[in-house]
């Protein structure tokens, strides 16, 4: 019998289970069956010798006496020999069955851990001792095979995490393909270079990897590439990893990429033998831009040189004509004289030009990107922090431009420094303002603007050694841009700097995030009417702060919780981008689909953040006293209030509704919600559906509607309160109905 | 008799002037202002040098002189282009499409006037 070491149950071995008659190999049934035959042939003979014996012993004369005895011989030695069959059958032939039978299951047992139990096989001893032996060098091998085997496994897993981790953060896109032009793997860049979209989302419909290279990318730059590689190793052994560059592109046109082909051999063959190819690695970027650049560079450098020497020509022969003519009269003087103006206005206008290209080639090859203005701002404003005594606070609304985000840091940097020596002005102002050619950046300050002469001289002063001694001129030069100065009202001034808006849009085109809100659910704000000092206070006067919230669901009374907060602060009208406030909160509860489709927040992203009792508090001290400004600021409240016992505080602030301002300014039929306001009043939206993107989007329609409501008779915090009310009961006139 | 040049070049400027600095230099001019003018000027009578820009209309400087070489007649009417190409591979080509000499944009009208004697006394050597 075999015993699983480790489950002494006699005979499972593993999991398969093995049936040794049924499977008992065809000769061992034939061996057995001429053992018994000989055993027969045997006895049988054994006995007819023992019965003839006493006959041919006794002569021919034969007597009975020796007849009887030789059958009664005959019948000993058929017996013996039949004991002797049942003795063999019993105590070798079924043990060493049956040992057959253990080995087999020892040879196919997953387990490696049997042996056969010496005690179940007395008469073939030492036969299961070897076997055993042999047993458990067959679990080592076993063993040492399957380590291997997971040593390789987790080897190869770690090359796989770490290649994917490289291919995932490269900016060059990489797709491996076998000679059938397949795509086998494809990282993210090489996604978003071929505009393919998300795999499996694209034109027409096919999963990426697998998918045909040609579908993606021009055919007969990758052919050709590969082709030439291919020929180069015929005849002669082929270079390991042989590659070449090509300039390729997307079926479409619009992009044009700088790539490079690796060829893919075959590991197998030896070193002198020719290596077979079995794919190639595509690795390419976005060239259009470069070849773009190049090839103005090309019409610059042609404009400068060729297309200068036309004109030129024309204006020294006509010179040296006049020259060596004195007396040259007439009809052929007047003409040479009039060429010769208009060879100079030619060149004029042909410099002009040149220059022109020249500033675009400039700004197209220095390293410019997309740029958020309030990271800008944050980076200026920590650059300065503590110099001087200035303050830089951030302001206005956040916007993407395009630029040199390190030249522009040290290039504020600088001059808020100059400002402040030229006017004594230590606290400054800075915002982004988005127009339709230009971003401003704007840093303003209480008093006098700075004369132009001045400004001008700053041009030609270097900027910080970091910049390698580059001018506030070069930085403005790269940027296409320049500086001036300008009164504002108030006695205020500010110092304009015009830069290029962003080259990707501000945000993909508006999710269809249906909206979660029924504005006649939560008309809840009703709100005892403020202290009369501060009901009587014009608008602009007061401190808002505006807010946003997201959360597990639409419905707080049901029970749905805050998963995010945002809020900034506005005052004099200026939005205080460095005044935020931001925290995830963990809603204790799953967030529904709908809403993390909305928001795009996660349960896995808040469950290791506090839960709203810590947050709220926070939030409060945040808040103070100020007038509190959200879009659908009802539900919005609604959450606040239902939690403020839980948390220890009370939010009895005044409270301004964005949607209800638009309500009154704009009537019934215009579209109120956040982005249909935002671009009713020219706003542009970033970040859109995350707490803070839209609280600042609510801050810059609230300070765009601060500016129309004292023209449309709302002065004061009373007077827009009043307002709300009455739009709140027909509002909910209205629904009844 | 006086030699003719023919001075092919669709800048009236530099026609001009030509005209008037190589009549003054004591040869006879005419002009043509793109090169099928060229080409019709030089089937009615023959020059004894043509100066030839290499970018006009119709047809370019580069086409007419390879079109002049492949009539044996012409086969030793000295050819001098003028170009604002400057690059070495473009006088390449106008050399090997049968320009006598090559002759960059701006250049000194006096130079050029002294090397017209230069190919009208010694031919193409």
């Amino acid at each position: 019998m075999v015993t699983n070491v480790s489950n002494s149950k006699h005979g499972h071995l593993g999991e398969e289970p093995h049936t040794p008659a049924s499977s008992a190999p065809s000769s061992e049934r034939t061996g057995k069956r001429v053992v018994a035959l000989l055993f027969i042939a045997t006895g049988v003979t054994a006995a007819a010798a023992a019965a003839v014996m006493p006959v041919l012993i006794a002569g021919d004369n034969g007597q009975p006496l020796a007849q009887q005895e030789g059958a009664v011989l005959a019948g000993l030695v058929a017996g013996t020999a039949a004991l002797l069959w049942f003795a063999v059958l019993l105590c070798l032939l079924r043990p060493g069955e049956r040992l057959a039978a253990d080995v087999h299951l020892l040879a196919n047992s997953k387990a490696g851990n049997g042996r056969v139990d010496p005690e179940d096989y007395p008469d073939l001893a030492p036969l299961p001792d070897a076997i055993n032996a042999l047993a458990e060098r067959l679990a080592t091998s076993r063993r040492d095979l399957d380590r291997a085997i997971v040593d390789t496994a987790r080897c190869q897993a770690e090359h796989s995490s770490r290649l994917a981790a490289v291919l995932r953060d490269l900016d060059e896109g990489v797709m491996v393909c076998n000679l059938d032009h397949q795509v086998l793997l494809l990282n993210p860049a090489a996604l978003r270079l071929l505009h393919a979209g998300e795999a499996g989302e694209t034109g027409s419909g096919a999963p990426l990897p697998g998918r045909a290279l040609f579908s993606l990318m021009l055919a007969d730059p990758v052919c050709h590439t590969l082709d030439r590689l291919s020929r180069r190793g015929s005849g002669e052994p082929t270079q390991p990893g042989p590659s070449a560059r090509f300039i390729g592109g997307t079926p479409d046109g619009h992009v044009l990429l700088d790539g490079r082909m690796s060829l893919i051999l075959d590991d197998g063959p030896p070193v002198a033998a020719e290596a077979t190819v079995t794919g190639y690695v595509l690795t390419f970027t976005d060239a259009t831009r470069e070849l773009a650049a190049l090839g103005r560079r090309d019409a610059l450098l042609h404009a400068t040189t060729e297309a200068l020497r036309t004109p030129l020509a024309n204006l020294r022969a006509v010179m040296e004509t006049l020259e060596d003519c004195p007396d040259l009269e007439g009809e052929a003087r007047t003409h040479l004289e009039a060429a010769m103006l208009g060879e100079c206005q030619a060149l004029t206008a042909r410099l002009e030009r040149i220059t022109e290209q020249y500033r675009a080639t400039i700004v197209g090859t220095w390293p410019m990107s997309d740029l958020r203005s309030h990271t800008l701002i944050d980076l200026v404003r920590h650059r300065i922090a503590g110099r001087r005594n200035i303050v830089v606070t951030p302001a206005g609304m956040p916007c993407l431009l395009h630029g040199d985000s390190f030249s522009l840091v040290v290039l504020l940097d600088h001059l808020v420094e100059q400002v402040s020596l030229v006017t004594g002005a230590t606290a400054f102002d800075l915002a982004a303002d988005a127009a339709a050619r230009w971003t401003y950046l704007d840093l303003s300050w209480a008093g006098e603007r700075v004369p132009g002469t001045t400004i001008d001289r700053w041009k030609t002063e270097s900027l910080a050694a970091t910049l390698g001694g580059l001018t506030v001129g070069d930085v403005l030069r790269h940027h296409r841009s320049d500086l001036w100065s300008e009164a504002q009202p108030d006695g205020r001034a500010r110092l304009r700097l015009p830069l290029p808006p962003a080259e990707e849009p501000a945000e993909a085109a508006p999710r269809p995030v249906p909206d979660l809100i029924d504005p006649s659910s939560f008309p809840a704000h009703q709100q005892p009417p403020p202290a009369t000092d501060l009901a009587s206070r014009p608008l602009q006067d007061l401190e808002f702060v505006v807010f946003d919230i997201e959360a597990t669901g639409a419905n707080p009374i049901d029970g749905d919780e805050i998963v995010a907060i945002a809020a900034v602060r506005v005052v004099n009208r200026r939005i205080l981008t460095g005044e935020t406030f931001q925290a995830l909160v963990n809603p204790g509860r799953p967030i529904s689909p709908e809403a993390v489709r909305r928001h795009g927040i996660t349960a896995q992203q808040v469950h290791n953040h506090p839960n709203i009792t810590t947050i709220l508090p926070q939030f409060k001290a945040f808040a103070g006293n100020a007038v509190m400004v959200g879009h659908h600021a009802g539900l919005e409240l609604a959450f606040l209030r239902l939690r403020e016992h839980a948390c220890g505080v009370r939010f009895d602030n005044p409270v301004l509704d964005t949607r209800l301002l638009s309500l009154w300014l704009q009537g019934q039929n215009a579209d109120h919600s956040l982005d249909g306001v935002a671009r009713r009043l020219g706003i542009a939206t970033i970040d859109r559906h995350t707490a803070l993107g839209d609280c600042l989007t609510t801050a810059a329609v609230l300070v765009a509607m601060l500016e129309l409501l004292p023209d449309r008779g709302l002065a004061t915090l009373g007077d827009v309160l009043r307002e709300a009310d009455k739009l709140l009961a027909f509002d909910a006139k209205e629904s009844l109905l | 008799m006086k030699p003719t040049i023919l001075v092919a070049d669709d800048e009236p400027s530099i026609l001009l002037s030509l005209q008037v600095l190589l009549q003054k230099a004591g040869f006879l001019v005419r002009i043509a202002r793109d090169g099928e003018e060229a080409m019709a000027a030089l089937e009615e009578s023959m020059p004894n040098l043509i100066l030839l820009d290499a970018m006009m209309p119709k047809r370019d400087g580069f086409d007419v002189c390879q079109t002049i070489r492949a009539n044996p007649a012409y086969k030793d009417l000295p050819i001098i282009m003028l170009t604002a190409k400057s690059r070495d591979v473009e006088r390449e080509k106008g050399m090997a499409l049968g320009a006598t000499d090559y002759i960059t944009k701006p250049f000194s009208t006096r130079d050029l006037v002294s090397t017209v004697r230069k190919y009208l006394e010694h031919g193409q050597t």
